[in-house]
């Protein structure tokens, strides 16, 4: 039994495609309590939406599968051999999800009110459909959509983006879930509505006692609206800790790229960006080393034939690398954000 | 959080300082990885990896093989009649038996293919040929030549081809494979027009035009190196599938007796033929009737195979 | 900036589209700028604001609805088909999707060599490759690439060589549209490092349309900020991003993600309620006011007009 809400532990999630398989996910542990809020931070194929949509078997058993030895623990439940009625159950109930593009998640013959009083009435089976409709304009009150008693009846092209996905938020709040996933939120969204959705989002942490994971490769929210920060690459971990360490000291050279390559107010203009060089590793062959090896300025030889293992630098900061290394150089993260 | 061994930052076991030396990022490794192929051999790696398709594709050329050397490999010419052997049975001398007046059936069935797949083939294209034309002119212009270019094709479109067929035979009082074609292909190229001129369209809109519409490119060499070379791929395809239904169709058409007369023969017009002693003689209907289900099979599944193969948003 | 010479001289221009309905789309409705030479000309706005059209019109992608366009002080209505050619050879555009920019029929030598045969005729066959190759160069790629096919490359590959694609008929001035937007964040700063270092080299002139504010105000030297198709402030960043004066403009800047763990920018930043409205349904009078917290009965009425409030700032309010 963990004592935590969410514990996942050697997580490895692979495909299998006409290729061969694909190791999305190679090994991933973290955890997570009431009200707290996770990011998890990386570029596109780094498995950070494989990893989330894991933790409710989201994927099914015909194109992606949990590898042995992986745990999934929800509140003291296994989810990785958990049967279809269980999964059911946990999803909605015990963790919802806020899907990226507003446009595309939301189902277009239906109506709004119909598919958030969908999932009430499946965990609720002796709620009528009057107090289900009911709920459901409560919860596009509480998302902040004008006139809920029109909007409930209305279908997804009559409204805009961000109001699609304030209806995507009351759909993942409807059944009480104590976990809810946002993979990629506002990448669709134009600025100012990012801004509104995330104030919702931040609305509800603060007023509800939920644990947020937010997944995501903007940096620029992560600081607001996260507790915790880990960085994905390639299917592991490469550095995770609370938001003022990961700012003030971060000790992965990929961190110090992704931090590096967001100009922000102080750095030069038209100076140039730190950025990496090189592309994401291919997933289909088993990395020997450290993934990140073949881009890294401060790279090793050691680095190409061991992963590093995990080095903790504090009681939430840890971080895998062989410059921790006694016999490694020291080397100190270059100027952040391109300060002068 | 488990506990974690962090001894291993101090553990010297078996390291060396050379192993810490830094030595960056290899710049020559910034290469393709994947190996260099073009899209017409990819295209071929995925057909190949459908075995369905390349089914298909073997037992065309199977068809192939049979309809050119079975009329001459078969042991007594087609077309020689021999009242003596009417409705020889199926053995070594007769490979398929004999029909009513004694011909081999063997090679009566190959030969009918000959004109059944010639039929299906051509027609396929003539219908191609006009369409890719007349969708390419009604994309190009755009407005209202476009519109009532369109119009046209729907009137066409809706006109039950039976009907063309029926008329045009009485009207040109002849039956046979020129009026056959002629019927078929009147208002067959109404598919791939649409095709044709929708796919035009979409790719006149691409990013890649407009890139070369602003570097300057005349219009002509835009059609020629861009619109044409992408359009290709769904031509091959819905000729593909084009070839199979024109083989029914005149088997269907040769069935009714509106099609191919004796002594011409094609699979529809052995089916025909066979329809009176079917009871008796099953084995007259099941060879032609086979023939035409294998052949729009092989049709059909290298069809499947070709469009799932050429389509660029499949690549991996 | 006062000396530096007029590339682009853009008056009134008004960008119209039929809609269904017979109801009209202003995507860009009366919208006038200059661009100077050998600098980078930023243009950010949200949906529907008429960036991209903007960049389109330029290049001649539409034909001006109405409004004057002058390239170095001709009208491109006025041009013979001289400048046509010359203008074709001088303003490039890159696009926004990686994906969809390269032919993938096409091997990316031949893309990148397309212009070369119109503008570059007389080039024999080794010219063209070495011209080819020395542009794959300037993209920071190597030469093997040019017998590669699109679909064996990544985004940020496929987008350097939308940039040769451009850069080898040696043009003056690049409409950027919204080039990083389908990029990962390292790949991002990659080709922006790129595209600055391009214009410092080869003294470009760009003007690049993007809804990234951060990336806009690191690489740009002056500002339109659009919205609903009209232009609502423009100026140098320092002044528009240092002293904001339109209350659209101050809404939108603090809306920018600031990664800062000790301030917190969703609590901070200025409220804007409300949609953008369609530019189908674009509001008579100022098109902000149906969300602008300043917003009277003159501004329901009268579109506001852009006033310099301060040198090389100007913004286009009536309550300022």
């Amino acid at each position: 039994m963990s004592e935590h809400l969410l514990e996942v532990k050697d997580l490895a999630v692979s495909f299998s495609s006409y290729a061969g398989k694909i190791r999305a996910v190679r090994g991933v542990s973290f955890h997570l309590d009431a009200g707290e809020t996770l990011a998890i931070v990386g570029e596109s194929g780094c498995g950070k939406t494989v990893t989330v949509k894991a933790l409710m078997k989201l994927y099914g058993n015909s194109a992606a599968f949990i590898e042995e030895g992986s745990v999934i623990d929800f509140k003291g439940q296994d989810v990785v051999h958990m049967n279809s009625r269980e999964l059911s159950k946990l999803r909605g109930e015990g963790i919802g999800m806020i899907f990226q593009d507003p446009m595309t998640s939301l189902n277009p013959t239906l109506t709004v009110g119909y598919q958030i009083a969908e999932g009430i009435r499946f965990h609720d089976k002796s709620i009528s459909r009057q107090a289900a409709e009911q709920k459901a304009i409560e919860l596009l009150k509480l998302v902040g959509i004008p006139s809920p008693e029109e909007r409930v009846r209305q279908y997804p092209h009559q409204l805009s983006g961000g109001m699609r996905q304030r209806v995507m938020i009351a759909i993942a709040i409807a059944c009480d879930a104590d976990i809810i996933i946002c993979d990629e939120p506002t990448t669709a969204l134009d600025v100012t509505i990012q801004a509104q959705v995330l104030e919702l989002l931040n609305d509800l942490k603060e007023k509800t006692n939920k644990a947020f994971i937010l997944v995501t490769h903007d940096l620029g929210i992560v600081f607001d609206f996260a507790d915790r920060i880990q960085v994905m690459y390639a299917g592991v971990i490469l550095e995770r800790g609370t938001k003022y360490e990961m700012f003030d000291d971060p000790h992965h050279p990929y961190t110090w790229a992704l931090l590096n390559s967001v100009p922000s107010k102080q750095s030069k203009n038209k100076g140039a960006l730190y950025s990496i060089q090189g592309t994401p590793p291919d997933l289909m062959m088993p990395i020997q080393g450290c993934p990140f090896a073949d881009r890294c300025d401060y790279c090793m030889p050691i680095c190409k034939e061991r992963m590093p293992q995990e080095l903790q630098l504090s009681e939430t900061h840890t971080v895998s690398c062989w410059l921790e290394h006694s016999m490694a150089p020291k080397i100190k993260a270059p100027s952040m954000r391109g300060e002068e | 959080m488990s506990p974690m061994n962090s001894d291993w930052v101090n553990n010297t076991e078996g390291l060396t300082p050379e192993m810490f030396k830094t030595v960056g990022v290899d710049t020559t490794k910034d290469r393709v990885l994947r190996p260099h192929i073009s899209y017409w051999q990819d295209a071929w790696r995925r057909f190949r990896k459908n075995k369905l398709a390349v089914f298909g594709l073997i037992l065309l050329i199977f068809l192939t093989v049979m309809v050119i050397f079975g009329p001459i490999i078969a042991p007594h010419p087609h077309q020689d009649t021999n009242i003596k052997e009417s409705y020889h049975p199926i053995d070594s001398e007769y490979w398929f038996g004999a029909d009513k007046l004694g011909r081999d059936y063997f090679a009566r069935v190959w030969q009918g293919g000959r004109v059944s797949i010639f039929i299906g083939i051509t027609g396929a294209l003539i219908c191609a040929v006009i369409g890719c034309i007349y969708g390419g002119v009604a994309s190009y212009f755009g407005g209202r030549i476009d519109t009532f270019m369109m119009r046209i094709v729907e009137i066409l479109s809706s006109i039950p081809y039976l009907l063309v067929v029926i008329l045009l035979s009485m009207w040109m009082d002849a039956k046979g494979v020129k009026t056959l074609l002629l019927a078929m292909t009147l208002t067959g190229w109404t598919g791939i027009a649409r095709l044709v001129r929708s796919q035009m369209i979409t790719l006149r809109n691409s990013d890649y035009v407009l890139a070369a519409r602003l570097l300057g490119v005349r219009p002509m060499k835009i059609v020629t190196s861009h619109l044409i070379p992408n359009t290709i791929g769904i031509i091959i395809v819905n000729i593909t599938f084009r070839v199979p239904s024109l083989i029914f169709s005149e088997a269907f058409l040769s069935f009714l007796g509106l099609g191919i007369q004796a002594p011409d023969t094609s699979w529809g017009a052995l089916c025909s033929a066979a329809q009176t002693v079917f009871t008796f003689k099953p084995y007259l209907m099941f060879f032609p009737a086979i023939c035409i289900a294998l052949t729009m099979l092989a049709f059909t599944l290298m069809g499947d195979g070709l469009r799932d193969a050429l389509d660029p948003r499949q690549r991996k | 900036m006062a000396d530096k010479k007029v590339l682009f001289d853009v008056k009134h221009l008004r960008q119209y589209f039929p809609a269904r309905g017979g109801k009209t789309v202003k995507a860009v409705d009366d919208v006038s700028f200059q661009i100077y030479e050998g600098e980078t000309f930023g243009v950010v706005g949200e949906s529907g604001c008429g960036k991209t059209t903007v960049g389109r019109t330029l290049l001649g992608v539409y034909d001006a609805t109405d409004g004057q366009i002058l390239y170095n002080g001709k009208n491109v209505r006025s041009f013979n088909a001289e400048d046509r050619m010359n203008f074709s050879k001088n303003c490039q555009m890159i696009f926004q999707d990686p994906y969809a920019c390269l032919d993938p029929r096409m091997s990316i030598g031949t893309i990148v060599a397309e212009g070369l045969t119109v503008h570059f005729k007389d080039l024999s066959r080794q010219q063209r490759e070495e011209k080819v190759n020395q542009v794959l160069g300037y993209v920071g790629l190597t030469s093997d690439y040019a017998s590669r096919f699109a679909h064996e490359l990544s985004g940020g590959q496929r987008q350097r060589i939308g940039i040769a694609r451009a850069l080898a008929v040696e043009p003056r001035f690049i409409v950027c549209d919204e080039p990083i937007a389908a990029l990962d964040v390292s790949i991002q700063a990659q080709v922006v490092n790129l595209l600055t270092g391009l214009q410092r080299e080869l003294g470009l002139t760009y003007m690049f349309i993007s809804h990234d504010l951060s990336m806009v105000r690191h690489i740009s030297d002056r500002i339109a900020v659009m919205y609903l198709g009209s232009i609502v402030e423009l100026g140098g960043n320092a002044s528009i991003y240092g002293n904001p004066q339109h209350p659209y403009t101050k809404a939108l800047f603090s809306a920018i993600p600031e990664p800062d763990p000790y301030h917190s920018w969703i609590k901070s930043r200025v409220h804007l309620e409300g949609e953008i409205p369609s530019p189908i349904n674009a509001p008579a009078g100022c098109k902000f006011c149906t969300r602008c917290p300043l917003a009277t009965e003159q501004c329901r009425k009268e579109s506001p007009v852009l006033r310099e409030i301060e040198p090389e700032h100007f913004v286009a309010c009536h309550m300022i």
